[in-house]
């Protein structure tokens, strides 16, 4: 489980998230949902300890995340995969799926060969460099990578952006696909509804840093007004 | 006003815009919109100078303008707004507007007289924009402790001082909220009526994107799909397929 | 056969240096901090070995056992050193945490003073590595074999770590992107601790190992300190095969310099240095994520005000007792404290002219007592032996040469160079400068221009005479008030918003209108005219003046004064060299207590107090005025209307 309570995270001098609180409960998958500049992937970033500046309690399985460093958040159980995707460019294909093993601390990390055949689009390019990759690649593989150390919980930052839409629809298969598998819980920032809908079950609606819907899909559907005035897309 | 023809523009390898050619006449506000990574911001960036196109000339007034540099062609009428605002964060919000309004005079060749400090006009004009931004209850307040929304008009404020005959604007609502975004929206249109200023905008905001323009081009991949008024882009089928269509998937 | 006696040669001093080059590239390479004061931690593990071998070990095993714990206690001190002080830099900009290390560097100079002394040491090779192989008529001492062998060693090792073993992989993934490493689950404060010290290891490892083949005394950091940064440039910074490539080139350009040019040594490496520069500023082998860029150095130590300030009672008051104190000083105070209040008027100034590339422009130089030396060189010389130009216009001339040759380097370095590269090619200019004086009899040589006589200025009518020590002080500070106060009115005009501009977003600034690059060039340009002429008013107060008002040591000065007092302050470079000189004069008879204690005060001041002492009074002042109710403020800038 995944506990935020009174979250506030800063930038410097400005105030970017406001006491935000909710749960994922283990094996949970929630997505967020926001414009950009909402403060979404500075959540992300908050909860890894990776940036911001943060007040306010984390929690994972009951245990007390402050003044965690990042590396031992991962080693804990939560693995980001980060907006800009970030691949390591002078590592292979299969290194980049094997360097975050250090995160997999006391649970088992999943092997490259599991991993590839989760994702066939990375198959042919194994020992290809991250620096040759597509867009598309590089999302498939950092998710690959996220979900190596076997995480309690993955956080995905807005993982459609410039995506094409197959490429987008054969990612949410695999999400879903692996968190189904694995037992993952999953926390995912995002602005595509639609992508949003196939891999979560419940929606938060962050808006100027504050949480200002939470809900089922049925009950985001069942209020049009929501998506016209925070979503309006 | 603006003419532009076959721009093409790579990093490396990879092609970015792949032939792009726009006409914006005097007044009009025109919008580019596109996916991410459709090569909207490489495109302004090339309008605006700060990156050289591989390929292709810029008309601006029927000059070609294409190796000048960005201050050179702010010499010429361009004014520029960015994504992340970017403004002075260790002045107030007065002397931001006061270097705007020097900048001007500057550009304008009128020499700075022996004072040091600004002249009282200058001073005046500054606030005076202060007020059409609607940041005069924050003159004196440093621009790093503004908000974001604030930022943006500060931005935007700076930039008129220049007295622009264009005015480029990359996502002027990026990251606003609601309230933020209509206050902006109706700045822009009483300050485009005021000035008669010519827009080129990015948006990701449709509302914004038809509320404020003419004419829209749509890109995707580096290359314009559809452009038109607004109708027209409503009802293109292939805009709908790549940009529009997000809506779709969720119905 | 002389030539190959030079590759031998050259390839030795190659190797030698890249022991040294190796360590700063790793710290480098890894937490992007370059390293100034490696040579000095070098020379500290040199002390060391040599507090342990002797002058005559009596072994090979003995020469190694104390390097190998002269390099296990540097590797301790490393540690010590990353938590102290490295840890704490990832947050200041690149060209504060330069001077952090240089600041380590005067903090280890004057640490090895005050153990060691200032005497010079000799060690000799023992026995087994004393003699020389021939072979058909090629010499070639032992003890280089050893010291070449030893160089490719460790090469190899750090090339296999590093980029052919698993360690290695997750090395370079720190080195490309630590934000992700860390949340891929690497633990990278270890790793960073690991890579330092080795760093610092090889550095024991190196100053033990190569004692037989120097002297060893507190200048030893000097040599290898600015001949590793030579290599580590060329190499490009952070690579480490770029490094071992570098120091094979500087090996045997020093060879070539020395065949060809044996009158100028050294000198020949600095011009390939800048030709690298100006050519491939990134140096042979790109680093990824090696160049920093300038957008994270705006804010660090604030940005001056570029508005007049209201002239309050206290401002003015403040001002006058200044004057008046320092120009009754004659009248009361000894010769020596005349002198060096004196003395740091001339260095106020020219931090002054520092702060206007550095806190105004946003351009951080480390060569800038080249132009100070340019005017104090022409003054002194026309002065002693150049027969009657009135004193005037020779200030005028040294101001004029200042701004010309600023006009060249500027118009050439900007264009191509920022950030490190430029302080590094700036720090070469002034090099190449003061090795060119060093051998040229005409100015003096090492020894200097000596018996500068103080000028009788003719103003037609009457005549002046400054001969006088009284006569030339009042001379020297009211020309200097008055260029500090012409600098200050510039930087509140129309010009000083526009630096400031430049510095805080130079993007903006371009949206502006304005021309960066050329506004720039300005800067540099009157910030060399000033230096120059201050240089150019110095000679005459100290009547001597020597290469080492060159050196890249004098260059530190003007910037060690900017940051103590307040680079966010038109006026900080004033306090900082007040305090400096005050510190210079109260331990002036303690060797290595000055360099220790101002160095330990300046890595304070960057860890601490990025603003400076003049940024800490305005953050008392703010809490202060916090606390009162507050007046009504009104703009300052609104009073006077030109």
């Amino acid at each position: 489980m995944l506990e935020i309570q009174g979250l506030d995270a800063f930038y410097g001098a400005s105030h970017v998230l406001q006491n935000l609180s909710f749960t994922v409960p283990a094996a949970g998958r929630v997505s967020v949902l926001g414009r950009n500049g909402a403060g979404k992937s500075t959540l992300m970033k908050s909860i890894m300890n990776a940036g911001p500046r943060v007040r306010g309690r984390l929690a994972l399985d009951g245990r007390d995340l402050a003044r965690i460093p990042s590396f031992r958040r991962a080693r804990l159980g939560l693995s980001l995969v980060p907006e800009d995707r970030r691949i390591f460019p002078h590592i292979t294909v299969v290194d980049n799926m094997t360097i975050s093993a250090a995160a997999a601390g006391e649970r088992v990390a999943l092997q490259p060969e599991r991993l590839l055949s989760m994702f066939p689009m990375l198959q042919p390019l194994r020992a290809r460099y991250g620096s040759q990759l597509s867009g598309g690649q590089q999302q498939m593989l950092a998710v690959a990578r996220g979900i190596a150390p076997n995480p309690k919980f993955l956080l995905l930052d807005e993982p459609t952006e410039g995506l094409a839409p197959v490429i987008v629809d054969q990612l949410a298969t695999a999400i879903v696909q692996l968190c189904d598998m694995l037992g993952t819980g999953l926390l995912l920032s995002e602005q595509n509804i639609w992508f949003a809908r196939r891999c979560t079950s419940r929606v938060h609606i962050l808006e100027s840093g504050r949480l200002v819907f939470e809900g089922s899909w049925p009950e985001f559907d069942s209020d049009p007004d929501i998506k016209q005035r925070y979503l309006s897309v | 006003m603006i003419e532009c023809r076959n721009i093409h523009k790579s990093y490396g390898a990879i092609a970015v815009l792949k032939g792009i050619s726009i006409s914006v006449a005097q007044g009009e506000t025109f919008a580019l919109i596109g996916p991410n990574g459709a090569g909207k911001t490489t495109f302004f960036k090339v309008l605006t100078g700060e990156t050289p196109a591989n390929s292709g000339s810029i008309l601006f007034k029927g000059e070609e303008i294409s190796r000048l540099n960005a201050s050179a062609r702010v010499h010429r009428g361009f004014g520029r707004t960015f994504q992340v605002a970017r403004i002075l964060p260790g002045n107030t919000v007065l002397e931001n507007l006061v270097i705007a309004v020097e900048a001007r005079l500057r550009n304008q060749g009128h020499r700075s007289g022996f004072g040091l400090a600004p002249g009282r006009e200058i001073v005046e004009e500054a606030a005076s924009m202060a007020r059409r931004t609607d940041l005069d209850d924050k003159l004196h307040q440093l621009a790093s402790f503004l908000s974001h929304g604030d930022r943006k008009r500060l931005e935007l404020g700076i930039t008129l001082s220049l007295r622009p005959s264009v005015l480029m604007m990359d996502e002027p609502t990026a990251g606003m909220s609601p309230s933020d975004r209509r206050q902006t929206i109706d700045i822009i249109l009483k300050l485009r009526a005021e000035e008669k200023l010519t827009i080129l905008l990015t948006e990701h905001d449709m509302d914004v994107v038809f509320g404020l323009s003419d004419r829209i081009m749509v890109m995707n991949q580096g290359e314009p799909v559809a452009v038109g008024t607004i109708g027209e882009i409503r009802t293109n089928a292939a805009v709908r397929e790549i940009y529009l269509g997000q809506d779709d998937h969720d119905a | 056969m002389q030539i190959g006696f030079a590759i031998f040669n050259g390839l030795t001093v190659g190797m030698s240096i890249f022991l040294v080059a190796s360590g700063i590239t790793l710290i480098f390479g890894m937490l992007r901090i370059l390293n100034i004061s490696h040579g000095s931690f070098f020379m500290i593990g040199a002390y060391l070995a040599y507090t342990i071998v002797g002058t005559e070990p009596d072994s090979v095993i003995g020469l190694a056992g104390g390097a190998l714990a002269a390099a296990l206690a540097m590797a301790v001190l490393g540690l010590v050193i990353n938590v102290a002080v490295f840890r704490r830099l990832r947050d200041v900009g690149e060209a504060y945490s330069l001077i952090a290390t240089f600041a380590l560097l005067m903090v280890c100079n004057g640490l090895v003073k005050a153990v060691w002394g200032v005497n010079y040491h000799s060690v000799s090779a023992p026995e087994a590595l004393a003699g020389a192989i021939s072979y058909g008529g090629f010499f070639a001492p032992i003890y280089s074999i050893a010291i070449i062998g030893l160089g490719v060693l460790v090469f190899l090792v750090l090339e296999i770590v590093i980029h052919r073993s698993p360690v290695g992989k997750i090395v370079r993934a720190i080195a490309h992107d630590p934000w992700m490493s860390n949340l891929v689950g690497i633990n990278t404060p270890l790793v960073y601790a690991l890579v330092v010290m080795a760093a610092f290891f090889l550095a024991g490892l190196a100053g033990g190992l190569l004692l037989p083949n120097q002297s060893v005394t507190p200048q030893l950091f000097e040599s290898y300190l600015l001949q590793s940064f030579m290599v580590v440039i060329i190499g490009g910074l952070g690579n480490i095969r770029g490094a071992f490539l570098g120091a094979i080139m500087l090996g045997m350009i020093e060879g070539l310099n020395f065949l060809f040019l044996p009158r100028l040594p050294g000198i020949l490496i600095y011009v390939v240095l800048i030709g690298f520069l100006l050519w491939r500023p990134q140096g042979l082998f790109w680093q990824p994520g090696a160049q920093t860029s300038d957008q994270h150095e705006v804010m660090t130590g604030g940005v001056p005000s570029s508005f007049p300030p209201r002239a309050t009672k206290t401002r003015i008051a403040i001002g006058v007792v200044l004057a008046a104190v320092v120009l009754s000083l004659p009248e009361w105070a000894n010769q020596g404290l005349l002198f060096i209040v004196g003395f740091a008027l001339a260095e106020a100034v020219l931090a002054l002219s520092w702060n206007l590339l550095f806190g105004y422009a946003g351009l951080a130089t480390f060569g800038h007592a080249a132009f100070f030396a340019l005017g104090a060189y022409l003054v002194g010389f026309m002065l002693r032996d150049g027969g009657g130009v009135p004193f005037l216009v020779l200030l005028a001339a040294s101001a004029l040469v200042g701004a010309a040759s600023a006009l060249i380097v500027g118009f050439v370095a900007l264009r191509r160079t920022s950030g490190i590269a430029l302080g590094i090619l700036t720090l070469s200019l002034g090099e190449i400068l003061r090795r060119v004086i060093n051998y040229t009899p005409e100015l003096g040589s090492d020894d200097g221009l000596s018996g500068i006589p103080r000028p009788v200025v003719e103003l037609g009518l009457f005549s002046v005479d400054l001969t006088s020590e009284r006569a030339y002080f009042w001379f020297l500070a009211a020309s200097c008030g008055l260029i500090a106060l012409a600098l200050w009115a510039y930087t509140l005009s129309r010009n000083g918003r526009i630096l400031v501009t430049m510095r805080q977003d130079p993007t903006r600034a371009e949206f502006l209108g304005i021309d960066v690059r050329r506004h720039r060039l300005y800067a540099f340009v009157l910030s060399g005219a000033i230096a120059s002429l201050t240089g150019g008013l110095y000679a005459p107060w100290a009547q001597i003046v020597t290469p080492d008002a060159a050196s890249y040591l004098h260059s530190t000065q003007p910037m060690l004064n900017t940051l103590l007092g307040g680079s966010g302050f038109f006026w900080g470079p004033v306090v900082g060299s007040a305090i400096f000189s005050a510190l210079g004069y109260a331990t002036r008879t303690f060797a290595g207590l000055s360099e220790l204690i101002s160095g330990a005060v300046l890595i304070l001041v960057v860890l601490a107090a990025p603003g400076g002492i003049l940024g800490l009074g305005a953050k008392f002042g703010r809490l202060r005025r916090r606390r009162a109710p507050t007046a009504p403020d009104v703009p300052a800038m609104q009073r006077s209307a030109p």
